[in-house]
Formats: structure tokens, C-alpha cells, sequence
């Protein structure tokens, strides 16, 4: 099994070497890097079954070397050799997507290489999972598909004439099965995303025109609930190179919460301006329930729902923001929320010109 | 009635043809279907078809075979085609049209957008919709 180290402390270097190699007759192949840019370069030049990360790194500190890892290898078992014991450093890293943690001096040589061969098991059930899931959900796409193009033949009267109600009801189909085909969409995206997939298109997009489209499909769900959507896009907005599709699914994202947490007869707002010469800025603002400061700080992770998401009669995946984040990342921006109880949120998202 | 356009549909996804299908004829094209990719390439010597719609996934061969045999049939050679295809990873749009095909879509596509591609693959040669192509 190929082990890749990356320590910069000679001393434990040296026993780690030391304690895979006692008594488990070379089954362990150990490369060592000092530093986490040499690490990676190793990464890129021969995949490790696992990897041995010290969390202080002359040239990465703490977690961000899990993250840094994984954006290039996102299937690569970390397991984290540290001095410190410290039990909230050891859940964030694994939430990072660190498979274990371990505190040096505190472990044998068995228990070393059982830790690795688990690790090695772990990450691959998790892979095997996220692979079933995808497979499901793609499953599932084409009957929901099919139901809601079924009901668009009814509500079109192409299978006859049909009266006012029902076309009613037969609108009522067709819009939900769409509302759950991009539930499953979100879980297929979120999969592929998450596993080092999301392959972007760029093109010229204009950004203005693409709200403005996101916008008219909002329309039909703000009048329901009484609230105006308004728009605020500077004129002299340049052209961005960027996925117009990711774009739009980033503005569906967010314009379908702000509808979703808006009380009856408040009002939205979506905006774009420059910002900084070099990029663009994006905003939707609502007046809803806004959300809770201690919430604010996971708000992007995967799963993670605000307690007024989970109360609400429109439960979604909790993907939807973790997606944002990703498809904002892709295109090396970033995005951020500022809000208030009561009194509503604004997401804002920043993205280069040109990349 | 005479003019009627004749469309291939190429697709596994029975109910999806169907769909696809009244639709069409809804709009005034004659429609025709194939469910794997042997039965795709002999239904298009044997009609002709003015466009063809294809699946990606398909039994026997998939769609990107089917675009490349039909590149080498002299009568099918510069026949318009569209595919369909629900998401997959495997490929994306620039594969597709980098293939040969005029337009992509992922399933389900919007009808009035599938059915404006169909009406600029066949060069709007007085193919005219009828009212009843609303709906998403």
C-alpha cells in the first residue's frame, strides 16, 4: 500500500517511518514530504492509497490542508497525524473530509496501519455510496420527466379538450413533478459536484439578461405570494466569461429561498454591479425570517437546513447553498450572507470578469 | 397535409416517445421511432427522414455510434440531427455537437425550445407550428 506523508518534523517523520515499518513486512510503501506544495506535487505525480497529513505545515496551516487536498483529490483518505488532542479539532477535520485523526504518541504500530487500512475501507464505501445515489437519482429522472411532459399533453389539450379547472390540476401536476425532478437534480448535481466533476462551459454571459430571465420564471411563484420582485442590474455592466447554466441554476438557488422565507406581500431584490474593476458583484435581497446568527456559519455546508428551513412546508435537500458555494468556487469566486433576524438576508457572490 | 416533415425518433424510453411524439404531431411532423441503435440505422435508410431526435444511451450502440454511421450513408449524411439525453457525466454538450448534432438538450427539454431547434435544423422551410406548442 502506497503511504504519502506530509510532515515537517524530521523527528516525527522518523518514528512514523519507523512504526509502519515494524512488523508489518513492507507492506507499507512510505514517500515523506516536508511541505504541503511538495505534497501535492507528489499527489499530482503518483495517487497514494492514503495519506498521513500533519495539520501545521510550514506553508498551510491547519484544515485548509484537508481542503487543499481534497479539491484536487477528492477521494483521497486523509487521515490526520497531529500533536494535538483536541476533540473539536478532530470533529471539524473530519467534517473537512478527513477520514480519522490522530493523535501522535498515542498509537502502535498495529494500530497505525489498522487506522490506514480502515481509512483506505471507509472513504471506499463512501464513494461506492455517493456513486448508488447517483445512479438512483439519474433513475429517477426520466419517469418524473416523463409525468410532467404527460401533463403538459393534458394541459395543452393535446389529448383533447379539457376545461378550465382541469387544466388547473393538470398545471398543478406538471409543476410539482418539476419541483421534485430539481430536487433530484440537486442530488445528482451535488454528488457529481462533490465528486471533483462540475465541469463548467464558459461563454460571453450577460449577466443583466440572465437575471432578467431568472427573474420572469420567479414570476408565476412571487405573484402567489404577493411579493414584488424587483431588479437593480448596472446598465455599464460588462460581460463575464463564465457557465451561464451554472449561473442560472445559482440564481434559481437563491431566488426560490428568497420566495420560500418571504412573508405574503414583501418584496425581493436582485442586483449586479461592478465591484473592484476586476469583477463583478450579485446580490439577491429579501425581507424574510432571516437567519440566526449562530446559524449564519454552516449555512453553506452540505445537508444543513436553518431551523426555519426545516420548519417550513417546503423542505428542500439542504443542498441547494452547498451547490452555490461550489458552482461560485468554480469559477474562483466567493459567496457570503448577511442577515438579520426578522428583518431578512442578502446573498451576495462576487465573480471575476474574466478567468 | 402533403408537406408533412418527417421526424425520427430514436430513444429506449417508450413513454418518453410517446410524449415526444404527440407532441410532434400536434405540430404537424410525421413522426417515426427506433428503440436501440440497429433498428435507429436501418428505420433511417429505409424512410429518410428530414431530422432525426437521439438518445445518447442506447442498447446496441450508443448515439454517438448511430452519428458517426450515419456520417458514412450518402443519404443520411447531411440529415439534421438533435439529441436528447438525460445527465450524464460521461459527456457534455460541446461532445455532442462536436459530433455532428445541431442542438443538445437535457431531458425533459422545454417544448417550445425543442420544437424552435427543430423548426432552424430544417431550415424553416414552411414548416409552421400550430398554436398548441405552449406549455414548458
Amino acid at each position: 500500500m502506497k503511504i504519502l506523508l506530509i510532515e515537517d518534523n524530521p523527528d516525527d517523520a522518523a518514528w512514523v517511518a519507523e512504526t509502519l515499518g515494524a512488523g508489518q513486512q513492507g507492506h507499507f510503501d512510505l514517500e515523506h514530504r516536508e511541505r504541503l506544495s511538495d505534497g501535492l506535487a507528489q499527489l499530482r505525480a503518483a495517487a497514494p492509497d492514503a495519506l498521513l497529513l500533519d495539520l501545521s505545515l510550514p506553508d498551510s496551516h491547519g484544515l485548509d490542508s484537508i481542503e487543499k487536498i481534497l479539491s484536487e483529490t477528492p477521494q483521497l483518505p486523509i487521515i490526520v497525524l497531529t500533536g494535538l488532542d483536541d476533540e473539536d479539532n478532530a470533529v471539524r477535520s473530519l467534517q473537512k473530509g478527513a477520514v480519522d485523526y490522530l493523535v501522535k504518541g498515542t498509537f502502535d504500530s498495529r494500530l497505525l496501519a489498522r487506522a490506514i487500512r480502515y481509512a483506505v475501507e471507509r472513504k471506499k464505501m463512501e464513494q461506492d455510496k455517493a456513486d448508488f445515489a447517483a445512479m438512483i437519482a439519474h433513475d429517477l429522472r426520466a419517469p418524473l420527466g416523463n409525468i410532467a411532459g404527460a401533463a403538459s399533453i393534458l394541459q395543452d389539450g393535446l389529448a383533447g379538450s379539457i376545461n378550465e379547472e382541469q387544466k388547473k390540476w393538470a398545471a398543478k401536476i406538471q409543476a410539482m413533478s418539476r419541483a421534485l425532478l430539481s430536487l433530484v437534480n440537486d442530488f445528482l448535481d451535488f454528488s457529481k459536484i462533490e465528486a471533483g466533476l462540475i465541469d463548467l462551459t464558459r461563454e460571453e454571459v450577460d449577466l443583466g439578461q440572465l437575471i432578467q430571465n431568472s427573474l420572469d420564471i420567479f414570476l408565476v411563484l412571487a405573484k402567489e405570494k404577493k411579493l414584488s420582485l424587483t431588479s437593480r442590474v448596472d446598465p455599464s455592466l460588462p460581460k463575464i466569461h463564465a457557465d451561464p447554466r451554472r449561473l442560472d441554476q445559482l440564481f434559481a438557488n437563491l431566488l426560490s429561498n428568497a420566495i420560500k422565507f418571504t412573508g405574503e406581500g414583501g418584496t425581493i431584490e436582485v442586483g449586479a454591479c461592478l465591484e473592484d474593476g476586476a469583477g463583478v458583484k450579485a446580490w439577491v435581497k429579501d425581507c424574510g425570517v432571516g437567519i440566526p446568527a449562530h446559524e449564519i456559519g454552516s449555512l453553506f455546508e452540505k445537508y444543513r437546513q436553518t431551523s426555519s428551513g426545516k420548519n417550513s412546508k417546503h423542505k428542500g435537500t439542504g443542498l441547494g447553498l452547498a451547490i452555490c458555494k461550489m458552482v461560485v468556487e468554480a469559477h474562483g469566486g466567493r459567496i457570503w450572507v448577511e442577515s438579520e433576524e426578522g428583518k431578512g438576508s442578502t446573498f451576495s457572490f462576487s465573480l471575476p470578469i474574466d478567468i | 397535409m402533403e408537406n408533412k416533415k418527417t421526424i425520427l425518433i430514436v430513444d429506449d424510453d417508450q413513454d418518453f416517445v410517446q410524449l415526444l411524439s404527440t407532441r410532434l404531431v400536434a405540430n404537424n411532423y410525421h413522426t417515426l421511432f427506433a428503440g436501440d441503435a440497429i433498428s435507429a440505422i436501418n428505420r433511417a435508410v429505409e424512410v429518410n427522414p428530414d431530422l432525426i431526435l437521439l438518445d445518447i444511451g442506447l442498447p446496441a450502440g450508443d448515439g454517438f455510434v448511430i452519428m458517426e454511421r450515419l456520417k458514412n450513408i450518402a443519404s443520411l449524411a447531411l440529415t439534421p440531427v438533435i439529441v436528447l439525453s438525460a445527465h450524464a457525466p460521461k459527456f457534455n454538450k460541446e461532445r455532442v455537437l462536436k459530433a455532428g448534432a445541431k442542438a443538445f438538450f437535457q431531458k425533459p427539454p422545454k417544448n417550445e425550445e425543442l420544437l424552435k431547434a427543430i423548426r432552424d435544423a430544417l431550415g424553416n422551410s414552411g414548416e409552421e407550428s400550430t398554436k398548441n406548442n405552449g406549455g414548458e
